[in-house]
């Protein structure tokens, strides 16, 4: 049968299972895990519903809703409201991240070199996989957390404000580990000929895109409706031209919502629509992307390891986070990465083989969905009653989640 | 707290400019990458979608510039960045966004399906049937003889004895009945239009594709017989194509059916679970050959016309439809082979110019058949030139099943329709407004009682004389923003700024009429508040649900013969009508609409005023009192919670 049915399949599947089962509570934590399990139990590697060709049929719509996702994450990430906070909060923060990310780089190169997946090739291409790897699973993410955190109301506000704010933190540090990683191991494509020419293509695309956006004037003297075509068709150019390139089109993406975060207050507005479309999109994608995955014991193996190396980096640097942050639940350095998948899915774009064929990809899916499943086991111990935590100096009262 | 000022009015021109120069900005990008050879020729299928969403969205900008609609701006994107001309994508990027067509036309169809209501077919019943009669018969005999005439000048049809020719000019007259339902859609989406003509444009547009199914499945048997001697004319044509009819319209109902069963029992992910669906039942009549279009109609039709959910529906497609719709036309217009406007240019200005003038034929006859109303008589045939996607769609059945004649008849359809999709949408979009002038013409005259002179106008409220007397309770200042909106400050006691009342005229807002017209036909005197925020969704909502309902806590619904208090008390209420005023405020960040409904100007407008000011009264002021001797109570209203929402 053609893959349309088969999406629709997979849609509906993941639609129901979001939301019938257990209960919501379990069911939005580990969304993640579900409907790439759904997909995969669908793929040709599982129960064989879907043809290979079909899946590969499915990529562009993968591909736009990536692309999109990022551009959401990027424009959450860089809200002005969260990163203003105290320097030393948000420097402790960003140590954790940085830190975090070294370790599981050098992890994960270690953890290679033992199992010999790189087959004793330390070229370049290797490396950049590895750290790629690494630097994606820094992406902490609102999309687990946030939504029970917040809206289901099964968190302290405190709490789940903070899960946001380190996750924004462990994006921006993610994002920026990418520009790092194709400095240090740049690819073989002409973009990369000198070494700075391929991150300095992604800030200026991103950054083209949002003068473009402003000219089009989408916030301000627009309908929401054109605003947001406009919004969406730049992303897709903009990841379009960055595939063409060679370019981790997820990276552009999600520097041009991060640009356009610090445009106008009206922008805010904008962006209360825009939140909306992610659920649906990000179900669809982690449901496409399931179907995709190759599970092979090493990309089990280090994306199990990843996790855990993860959890055990942050829980040793709770305290620089600042104030009494030994006191923070666990599970606000657990959440799964919104930006993780986007970019495995753009970095496998690039190699051969692309996602079907993707280490990168299995791994980080593993990994997210490991951190998941902790978080899950974490989160549902009652919060300590004697938490000391100054409350930071718009934190939402009590009742309002994080709601922006 | 102050509100914002509004913005002000749209310039057209400078928002042209603003796009002009963003694609300026994207298009040096293109010029930079490629001469530095940093990409191959073309960028693939997601850079085409991303291009043609960008540049479609700043095409229908300078096509509104230029009050041309916006889909022609859309088309002319897709025609000029297209493989056929500047060729920035390739005709495989094309090919590759078909999955983006298959939903929007699944969405059209759906969409079109919803707008075609019980009580409108019941009044338009005898119109449609004699429309689609003369334009069947008309068109497709009119349209057989011209291409007859206009045979010499084709040399794929050399060799062919007459009866070849005519048959296959039966087929062609059969494609010319054809019409285009997105551009009918898409253009009284952009208009909002309403009315005697709206609905007559798109239920014609909807009926006749149907009977273009029978139209070309017969001429499509002859012209197969004609053409290859050695095959039979067969019967079974008919049953079978029956048989799909048939079955097309049981697989709608189901259809429609299953998505209003999920409104109701899940009722959330709409969205998704309507692009799953249309992808899902698309694939269902390809593996079964039913009829798509049909199938998408009927289920709009059964969601709309048999259950509660239509408008669900119909708000659900629209919010997937607009980037759709962008990609869409593009698309079309990317597929445009201008080539084929060359090799046929003469015979297809023929062949279009053909069509328009049988299609104004067909439709005065029709309409003066139907004693049609004059908007229509005059103006319903400039709905009917454009032709789109199901001629293209006929044209390539008609090019796999007839060989090399059938081949150069879809390079032919083409370029017709180039030529019909340059004309029709303008004049559709000038025949629309040139009838609803006339229709509101024809209301103020019949409106107006015997004795008045028809000349005379009624005069415009006194809006100051109303403000002073429905805030005689309050301290306001005002201020003139500009010929139409007024602002009216309230200052509490302390003078300090608690609200203030945005006024203007209704019917100078294109949604207020469109949701006069459409959802608050059953006229009572009330009084309405909702948010502003998400107006029109709402507004939809409370047409279908009940206030109260957990979406719907912050609106309001009172009877203005009430007077205004106690006013908030009717929150199960359905919501009735609009008003000729609606009064925008705003009080502690939360944002209301008021309007009066169904009341002289002036009553309406004092409604909406004292109606404000006691919503202004009840959320900042302190409330009145419960206890007794009168006494105040002083306990402030509990905070205004905001819109649940999520950070991630």
């Amino acid at each position: 049968m053609s893959a349309i049915l088969v999406l629709l399949a997979l849609l509906a599947v993941s639609t129901l299972a979001s939301r019938k089962g257990a209960a919501a509570f379990v069911v939005t934590i580990i969304t993640t895990p579900l409907l790439l399990g759904i997909g995969f139990l669908l793929s040709a590697r599982g129960l064989a519903f879907l043809p290979q060709t079909t899946a590969d049929a499915l990529l562009p719509a993968i591909r736009v809703g990536a692309a999109w996702l990022a551009v959401l994450v990027g424009l959450r990430a860089a809200r002005p409201r969260f990163t203003a906070r105290g320097v030393r909060r948000t420097a402790g923060t960003l140590v954790v991240c940085i830190v975090t990310w070294g370790a599981l780089t050098g992890g994960v190169f270690g953890v290679l070199l033992l199992l010999d997946v790189l087959g004793g090739s330390h070229a370049a291409d290797s490396s950049h996989l590895t750290a790629l790897g690494a630097a994606l699973l820094l992406g902490g993410i609102v999309t687990g957390s946030g939504y029970q955190a917040g809206d289901e109301g099964h968190e302290e506000p405190m709490h789940a404000h903070f899960v946001v704010f380190l996750s924004r933190h462990d994006e921006i540090t993610g994002a920026v580990a990418i520009l790092v990683a194709i400095v240090l191991w740049p690819l073989d494509a002409p973009v990369y000929g000198d070494s700075w020419l391929a991150p300095a293509v992604i800030l200026g695309l991103a950054l083209t895109m949002t003068v473009a956006n402003l000219l089009i004037g989408g916030v301000n003297q627009d309908s929401t409706a054109n605003a947001r075509i406009a919004l969406l068709g730049q992303s897709v150019f903009a990841s379009g031209l960055a595939t063409a390139m060679g370019l981790p089109d997820a990276a552009i993406a999600f520097f041009f919502g991060a640009f356009l975060a610090f445009t106008p207050q009206a922008m805010l507005q904008l962006e209360r629509g825009l939140l909306a479309t992610e659920r649906p999109v990000r179900m669809a994608v982690l449901a496409l992307v399931g179907a995709h995955l190759g599970f092979t014991w090493e990309a089990v193996a280090i994306g199990v390891s990843l996790a855990l190396l993860r959890l055990g980096v942050k829980m040793l640097l709770r305290p620089a986070v600042g104030g009494n942050g030994a006191a923070f639940p666990l599970h606000s350095f657990l959440s799964s990465s919104g930006l993780a998948i986007p970019f495995a899915v753009s970095f496998a774009m690039t190699r051969p083989g692309g996602l079907s064929e993707s280490f990168v990809l299995t791994a980080v899916c593993v990994a997210v969905s490991v951190s998941d499943l902790i978080t899950f086991a974490l989160w549902r111990r009652p919060p300590a009653p004697d938490v000391d935590v100054a409350v930071l100096p718009d934190a939402p009262a009590p009742g309002q989640g994080v709601a922006a | 707290m102050n509100a914002p000022a509004p913005p002000p009015p749209q310039n057209r021109l400078l928002v042209a400019l603003r796009g002009l120069a963003a694609l300026g900005l994207i298009a040096a990008w293109l010029v930079v990458v490629r001469r530095q050879g940093w990409v191959e020729a073309t960028g693939g299928a997601m850079f085409a979608l991303g291009f043609l969403l960008v540049a479609g969205t700043i095409g229908g900008k300078v096509a509104a510039f230029f009050r041309l609609p916006q889909l022609t701006g859309y088309l002319a994107v897709g025609v000029i960045s297209g493989p056929y001309v500047l060729a920035l994508f390739e005709k495989d990027d094309v090919e590759d966004l078909k999955l983006i067509n298959t939903l929007a036309l699944a969405l059209i169809a759906l969409q079109a399906g919803a707008e075609l209501t019980l009580p409108m077919l019941r009044r338009s019943l005898r119109s449609l049937m004699w429309a689609s009669v003369g334009h069947a018969v008309i068109i497709t005999l009119g349209m057989t003889a011209l291409f007859a005439l206009l045979s010499p000048y084709m040399p794929f049809l050399d060799g062919l004895a007459l009866p070849a020719v005519l048959a296959v000019g039966l087929l062609w007259g059969a494609m010319a009945v054809s019409k285009a339902p997105a551009d009918t859609l898409a253009i009284l989406g952009e208009t909002g239009a309403k009315g005697p003509l709206a609905e007559h444009a798109l239920g014609v547009v909807v009926l006749l594709d149907v009977v273009v199914l029978i139209l070309f499945a017969v001429a499509l048997m002859f012209a197969k017989a004609a053409l290859n001697p050695e095959a039979a004319l067969s019967l079974h044509v008919f049953a079978d194509l029956g048989q799909e009819l048939v079955v097309s319209v049981a697989a709608g109902t189901t259809f429609g059916l299953v998505i209003a069963a999920y409104f109701w029992a899940v009722g959330k992910e709409k969205l998704l679970f309507t692009v799953g669906a249309a992808y899902g039942i698309t694939a269902f009549c390809a593996y079964f050959h039913y009829d798509t279009l049909l199938v998408f109609v009927v289920a709009g039709f059964v969601v709309m016309n048999l259950t509660k959910f239509g408008h669900d529906l119909v708000e659900t497609t629209e919010s997937a439809g607009a980037a759709v719709m962008v990609v869409f036309f593009a698309t079309a217009g990317a597929q445009l082979n201008i080539g084929a406007l060359k090799t046929y240019g003469f015979i297809a200005l023929g062949l279009a110019f053909g069509r328009i003038g049988l299609t104004f034929l067909a439709s005065r006859l029709g309409h003066r058949l139907a004693k049609d109303p004059p908007s229509v008589r005059k103006f319903a045939f400039t709905s009917f030139i454009s032709q789109a996607g199901v001629t293209i769609g006929l044209g390539t059945i008609a090019a796999n099943q007839l060989g090399e004649v059938g081949g150069e008849i879809a390079v032919l359809v083409i370029a017709v329709i180039g030529i019909n999709e340059m004309i029709g949408p303008v004049a559709f979009k000038i025949g629309l407004a040139k009838g609803l002038k006339l229709e509101n013409e024809l209301d103020q005259i019949h409106e107006l009682p015997d004795e008045q002179d028809p000349a005379m106008t009624p005069p415009p409220p006194d809006v100051a004389a109303l403000v002073d007397e429905a805030l005689a309770d309050f301290t306001y200042e005002t201020k003139q923003h500009d010929d139409r909106v007024e602002v009216y400050v309230l200052m509490d006691d302390d003078d300090k700024v608690d609200g203030n009342f945005l006024i203007r005229h209704a019917g100078e807002a294109g949604w207020s009429m469109h949701l006069r017209s459409q959802l608050f036909k059953p006229a009572a005197h009330r009084v309405v508040l909702i948010p502003e925020r998400g107006m029109l969704k709402v507004v939809q909502r409370i047409g279908e649900l009940e206030v109260g309902d957990q979406e719907l806590d912050d609106a309001f619904i009172i009877d203005a013969k009430s007077e205004a208090s106690p006013f908030i008390r009717s929150l199960k209420t359905p919501l009735l009508a609009l008003s000729p005023f609606t009064l925008r405020v705003e009080i502690e960040s939360r944002r209301f609409l008021v309007a009066a409904d169904d009341l002289p100007d002036d009553e309406a407008l004092r409604t909406a005023l004292i109606a404000s000011a006691e919503l202004w009264k009840q959320l900042v002021r302190k409330p009145p009192a419960k206890g007794p001797e009168g006494k105040k109570d002083q306990t402030p209203p509990p905070p205004v919670e905001p819109a649940p929402g999520h950070d991630g």
